[in-house]
């Protein structure tokens, strides 16, 4: 009588993409600093890119609409080529995973707790997550939606705050930086975060509505582009673009100088609280899909009891990797915006010709 | 134990496991992070010097204890002063510690004093210091100081108040009289890197009181701050034009006072701001700015008796009172660019921001722009009350 | 059980022995023969004599009955079965099992020679609570009844509320040794008729030999056993359960508590009182608002204290930041022990004043009260603004009607105040995010327990959290799916039936 409990809806899948895309979306707004005034031309890029990423996958889950992505891998792709794929995706995950846990505890460690140890709060997150991830689907997304309306109405808050201090257009003069600039903005923005929306095609068999499917997920995107434009030009307005481009964590510097009245000031601090809940929902969904791509690569059946070790495997990841913040900088510049297009383009489309391809080939 | 153990089902299993292993992280030592409040001294206030012989640097803390070390007599706090000398910031401050028994805590410091001299030699340093530590606040104030900062920090207070206290709502009336400014330091890090445009921040000095027997601390004026070091010194006249022409946050509440010959007698009025508009234009590659005020103006006091029941009187009036803003606002931007030669209101940043290529070459030669680049003033005043006299004299 | 029944013998003698042999070894059962004039044997009667009302089982039954036979004509079979028809109200019994039930249910069994079934009259005997108001759940403007240990009563007070045919009950005996009666009801229309399955299959499943207090019941048919919270609601109150029944609830009433069980809930309704819907909708929603403010406060009161006063001192307001600093000097002991120290003290003090002679009582909770604040603040060892903290969040934890919701929230604060301590506000995140996705994975009866926002169905779930005024409620209440349709078709409901 329970309806399934990994069974969503569009709209909570649209939640969930939301919150898995805005968590830390903010936090280095590393596109912003390089492109500055003109980086919503590349955040309209990076939507775009996903979007039609999302748009091939949702088409592939649509043609296939009683088989796991999983499966549309073994089928499209014959047993040992989807294995191999799959485990580009395992990496792809691990990857992300790390530079997201690692970016999580330098920023505690930098604004909140200097002295406590990485490993320390590595492995508390990793806990949390992993019970998270434990509860299944269904529990995940209910998190989800109960935790948004509370990060939404306190970042709305947040917002028109820090709009009182932004006195000119930030995002003025337009059009300031060469076309390859920009173009570059935008491949990094896909990279970081809007081409991680690639994660939920494992998802796409979850949900009840296969029609909405893409409406769900690109209203998802395109407000999680919203808000980080949001963000971006309200730090850019409150900090002055000099200082956004200095400061480690831009869009916190700006929420720092919010102040209630004359006396309350620094209540980052809570917003930090409410965010960090909220970012943690991408971990907990790479978790969750890790373990199911890892059960399917050794067909098994039971994959709960697998969640704690790779929690534990995803924090020994996160803790050799990036060792220097540094190195996570440069690298999610870098090198990550080229070697991540295998996962975040080249297969979708790879999927999406062969699907399309069988389809007029059957007729035949 | 084992019982239990075997009684939990595999699920309860993992997550009895879960829990202990999260206990054993949280009781793994109290957080390295804690401050417990009973050992704390918060820092209200501190000074940086800065010595060009010796090239060290003293870091003055005024901060606040609690004076009674036993509950009952609780509720007092006291002040105390130390400072250090140090290579650099970060070791002076380092340094303070030898001085202190307790820890001190930034968090809560609301002012940075600046010695002159520090400001000349060491600006750069200091704002990257504030910066990056992330116990100082970015909405704290810097204010250079005349002389040395460890004197204004270890000057008493009139009001017996504590100085933070005292600094606080010095600041605060910023906005009542309007001759002198302020800045937070989030507004001076945007700034200060900024080849083109200068900025003004607070002056602190010290005047004796009229007996002469002890000093009080003057928030009047303000220090210009350019090309990333101290440059000159700013008086209130000087300053009221600042507070005008900055962003709203500056003039949006300001109150000020001129008084000004008007038909033979003296007028003192007090103008609040309407409206401001800074319009800046670029004509072949000939840089102007145009600025137009609205203000509306409250009686204050006259010295002799005027019609002023009279709309004709009120009108002649307001003409006056907008030719006084307008030579006021002249007469400083004329200063700040002939005398000072130092963008302290950012015009180079409307430039860069609405004619992006007209700034391309404007900026080269910038530092011969700006002082010729014309600028026009149009002040509109409007008196609207006439206090609580309603009383005109004039039949 | 069921294949093992035992028929009731043509021979009322047989019969009556063959109880006393069942009932052997305890001096409980009474039997009673009725004979004819002529000696003979004609029937039997047999009760406990504890539980029944032996005076009126005397007197007016057995008396009438030999008075009956005694000035009839005709046979003596017949006569008997006239005599006890005219008396009414009689059941007929077929096994010598269900005799013995209803003889431990304080009845009496008839046994007629002659027949193979007998007939069973109730006398019970024993004395019960009569209606009080309500204890646990006081309001002002509600009824003021509330429910007491016998099943009967309870069931009149719900169906005095509830006048519709609608009502369905099912009975069930729970408890090999205590065979404890168990009600369970709903309404036929408006519940889900998969719940209602599920609900009966769980309570079939229940084996237990002892059914004392409806606890039991709630730890076996809930979904999560080993979570703090309940997942069945509870109250005392009939017109709570009325309501409830009205909105598709179960309710499960169990002989000799005096407590309802309800489900499937949700954890909002744990937070509700039944005053919500006797005040004007205004207060009541500002209630609402207190109350989820209060909740949030009993949980992490202490824990933001000690997060904000140890990790994160920027937060705290200037003066007030002066404020604690000259309280907190020379306070031994760091933060989180203080506030340790503190929360236990009120524990065991709410504690005390809760299992003491209510006279004592009262006089505890004050002088303990007066005792931990000023004395410790006095000595230094706890600090004023501490005392404050922990006062106020034992007052908000005492706004949440339910007290099983509140007191697995009042033990939840502990593991926060760990976490608080660990790592400030990220032990606080962390510890939010671990409970809200506990929360979110419990089930009352196949139904998520904690509700979220729903978008996609805006105005059902704003019905949800915020009570409108009464004209507008009704459809928030409608139900759906079958049940609707089946209420269309058969029309059983009266009009204008008001929900709340």
């Amino acid at each position: 009588m329970k309806p399934h409990p990994d069974l969503i809806s569009p709209g909570q899948l649209g939640c969930l993409l939301f919150s898995f895309l805005s968590g830390f979306s903010t936090l280095f707004l590393m596109e912003a600093k390089m492109v500055k005034q003109d980086v919503w031309v590349s955040y309209l890029l990076g939507i775009a890119l996903s979007g039609g990423m999302l748009w091939l996958l949702c088409y592939v889950q649509r043609q296939h609409p009683h088989l796991s992505m999983f499966e549309v891998f073994d089928r499209l792709l014959g047993r040992w080529a989807a294995k191999l794929l799959l485990a580009v995706y395992l990496v792809y995950i691990l990857e992300i995973q790390a530079a997201a846990m690692q970016a999580l505890t330098t920023f505690y460690n930098t604004v909140v707790l200097p002295n406590t140890s990485p490993d320390h709060i590595l492995l508390l997150i990793v806990l949390s997550t992993t019970y998270a991830a434990y509860l299944g689907l269904g529990t995940i997304v209910r998190t989800v939606q109960v935790t948004m309306p509370f990060f939404i109405v306190a970042i709305v808050i947040i917002s028109l705050f820090i709009l009182k201090n932004v006195d000119s257009n930030p995002f003025l003069p337009m059009f300031r930086h060469r076309l390859p600039e920009m173009a570059y903005g935008g491949l990094l923005s896909f990279y970081f975060p809007f081409g991680k929306s690639v994660v939920f095609c494992f998802l796409l068999s979850h949900v009840t509505r296969k029609e909405r499917l893409y409406a769900g997920s690109m209203t998802a995107v395109v407000l999680s582009g919203v808000y980080l434009c949001a963000a971006t030009y309200l730090t850019f307005g409150s900090l002055g673009m000099q200082l956004s481009t200095d400061a480690s964590f831009p869009f916190f510097s700006a929420i720092q100088l919010v102040k209630f009245g004359e006396y309350l000031e620094r209540i980052e601090i809570m917003i930090i609280g409410i965010w960090t809940m909220f970012t943690l929902f991408e971990v907990i969904v790479l978790q969750y899909v890790f373990t199911k791509i890892v059960g399917h690569l050794f067909g098994l059946n039971k994959t709960q009891a697998f969640i704690f070790p790779v929690g534990l495997f995803f924090f020994v990841i996160a803790q050799k990797s990036f060792p220097n913040i540094n190195d996570l900088t440069l690298y999610n510049l870098t090198i990550a915006p080229f070697s991540t297009l295998i996962p975040m383009a080249a297969i979708p489309l790879l999927l999406a010709s062969l699907t399309y391809f069988t389809k007029r080939g059957i007729p035949r | 134990m084992f019982y239990l153990k075997g009684a939990m089902t595999g699920r309860t299993k993992f997550k009895g496991l879960i829990a202990m292993i999260s206990l054993a992280v949280c009781l793994s030592g109290c957080s390295p992070d804690m401050t417990e409040i009973s050992e704390i001294a918060m820092v209200m206030a501190f000074g940086i010097d800065y010595d060009t012989e010796s090239r060290k640097y003293t870091v003055t803390s005024y901060s606040v204890v609690p004076s009674a070390l036993s509950a009952k007599d609780s509720g007092k706090l006291s002040e105390w002063v130390i400072s250090a000398k140090g290579d650099s910031i970060l070791e002076a401050s380092k340094n303070l510690r030898s001085r202190s028994g307790r820890i001190l805590i930034w968090q809560h410091n609301k002012f940075v004093l600046v010695g002159e001299t520090a400001a000349r030699r060491a600006f750069f340093e200091i704002v990257d210091f504030l910066n990056r530590n992330r116990q100082i606040r970015m909405t704290s104030y810097l204010l250079v100081s005349e002389g040395k900062a460890i004197d204004k920090l270890n000057d008493n207070v009139e009001t017996e108040d504590l100085l933070s206290n005292d600094l606080l709502g010095k600041v605060r009336n910023e906005k009542e009289w309007g001759k002198s400014v302020s800045q937070i330091l989030q507004d001076i890090a945007n700034w200060y890197p900024n080849p083109y445009r200068g900025f003004v921040t607070g002056r602190i000095g010290i005047s004796k009181l009229p007996d002469g027997s002890r000093d009080a601390l003057v928030l009047n004026g303000g220090a210009v701050i350019d090309k990333g070091k101290f440059k000159a010194w700013l008086d209130g006249e000087r300053v009221i034009a600042v507070q005008l022409l900055s962003d709203k946050s500056k003039w949006g509440m300001l109150e000020f006072a001129r008084s000004f010959e008007f038909q033979s007698s003296q007028v003192s009025l007090f103008f609040r701001v309407e409206h401001q508009r800074i319009d800046s234009r670029c004509r072949e590659g000939k840089p102007e700015i145009d600025i137009r005020l609205t203000l509306s103006a409250t009686m204050g006091e006259i010295d002799h008796q005027l019609p002023l029941g009279n709309p004709e009187t009120i009108v002649k009036l307001e003409q006056a009172a907008s030719d006084e803003i307008e030579k006021l606002v002249r007469e400083s931007v004329a200063y700040y660019q002939k005398v000072l030669k130092s963008d302290i209101l950012g015009f180079s940043e409307r430039f860069a921001q609405y004619y992006p290529d007209d700034w391309e070459m404007l900026q080269k030669e910038w530092g011969s722009v700006y002082p010729v680049m014309p600028v026009s003033v149009h002040a509109k005043v409007k008196v609207e009350k006439m206090g609580m006299v309603k009383y005109t004299g004039v039949d | 059980m069921e294949q093992s029944l035992t028929p009731i013998h043509p021979s009322a003698l047989l019969n009556a022995e063959r109880l006393q042999c069942l009932f052997a070894g305890s001096e409980f059962l009474t039997v009673r023969l009725v004979k004819d004039n002529n000696e003979t044997i004609v029937g039997a009667v047999a009760y406990h004599n504890i539980l029944v009302d032996e005076k009126n089982v005397i007197q007016q039954f057995i008396r009438k009955i030999n008075e009956d036979l005694h000035q009839m004509t005709g046979h003596r079979d017949v006569n008997l079965i006239t005599s006890l028809d005219s008396l009414g109200g009689g059941k007929e019994l077929r096994h010598m099992e269900t005799a013995a039930d209803l003889i431990l249910d304080a009845g009496a069994a008839v046994f007629i020679e002659g027949l193979s079934e007998a007939f069973g009259f109730m006398f019970p005997g024993y004395e019960t609570r009569s209606i009080d108001e309500p204890k646990i759940e006081v309001n002002v403007r509600g009824p003021r009844e509330s429910f007491i240990e016998d099943l009967n009563t309870n069931l009149s007070m719900i169906i005095r509320k509830l006048k519709t045919p609608d009502l369905k009950a099912k009975p069930y005996i729970i408890g090999s040794q205590s065979r404890t009666r168990v009600m369970l009801l709903y309404l036929e229309s408006r519940t889900d008729s998969q719940v209602v399955q599920e609900v009966q299959r769980r309570l079939e499943a229940i084996s237990l030999d002892i059914l004392i207090v409806n606890t039991q019941i709630e730890e076996l048919i809930q979904d999560s056993t080993y979570s703090p919270f309940p997942q069945l609601f509870n109250t005392e109150r009939p017109d709570r359960v009325v309501t409830a029944l009205n909105r598709g609830k179960i309710a499960i009433l169990t002989d000799g508590t005096p407590i309802a069980l309800l489900t499937p809930t949700t954890f909002f309704e744990m937070l509700h009182p039944s005053e919500d819907l006797y005040e004007r909708f205004y207060f009541a929603n500002f209630l609402r608002i207190i109350r989820v403010l209060t909740l949030f406060i009993s949980l992490f009161g202490p824990a933001l204290y000690i997060a904000l006063t140890t990790f994160h001192l920027e937060m705290i307001p200037t003066p007030l930041m002066l404020a604690f600093i000259s309280a907190k000097a020379g306070i031994p002991f760091p933060t989180f022990v203080e506030a340790i120290i503190m929360e236990v003290a009120f524990e065991v003090l709410r504690e005390a004043s809760l299992r003491l002679p209510r006279a004592v009582g009262q006089s505890v909770s004050i002088v303990g009260a007066l005792i931990i604040g000023e004395a410790a603040v006095q000595s230094g060892i706890v600090s004023r603004p501490m005392v404050i903290v922990v006062a106020m969040t034992g007052i908000a934890s005492f706004t949440i009607p339910s007290y099983s919701t509140a007191i697995a929230f009042r033990m939840l604060r502990f593991p926060m105040m760990l976490l608080a301590a660990w790592s400030g506000v990220l032990g606080l995140s962390l510890g939010l995010l671990i409970l809200l996705s506990h929360l979110c994975s419990l089930h009352s009866c196949g139904i998520p327990f904690l509700e979220p926002v729903d978008l996609g169905r805006f105005k059902d779930t704003v019905k949800k959290y915020i009570l409108l005024p009464v004209k507008f409620r009704r459809s928030a209440n409608e139900p759906s799916g079958d049940a609707a349709a089946k209420r269309s078709m058969g029309g059983v409901l009266p009009e204008g039936r008001n929900d709340g």
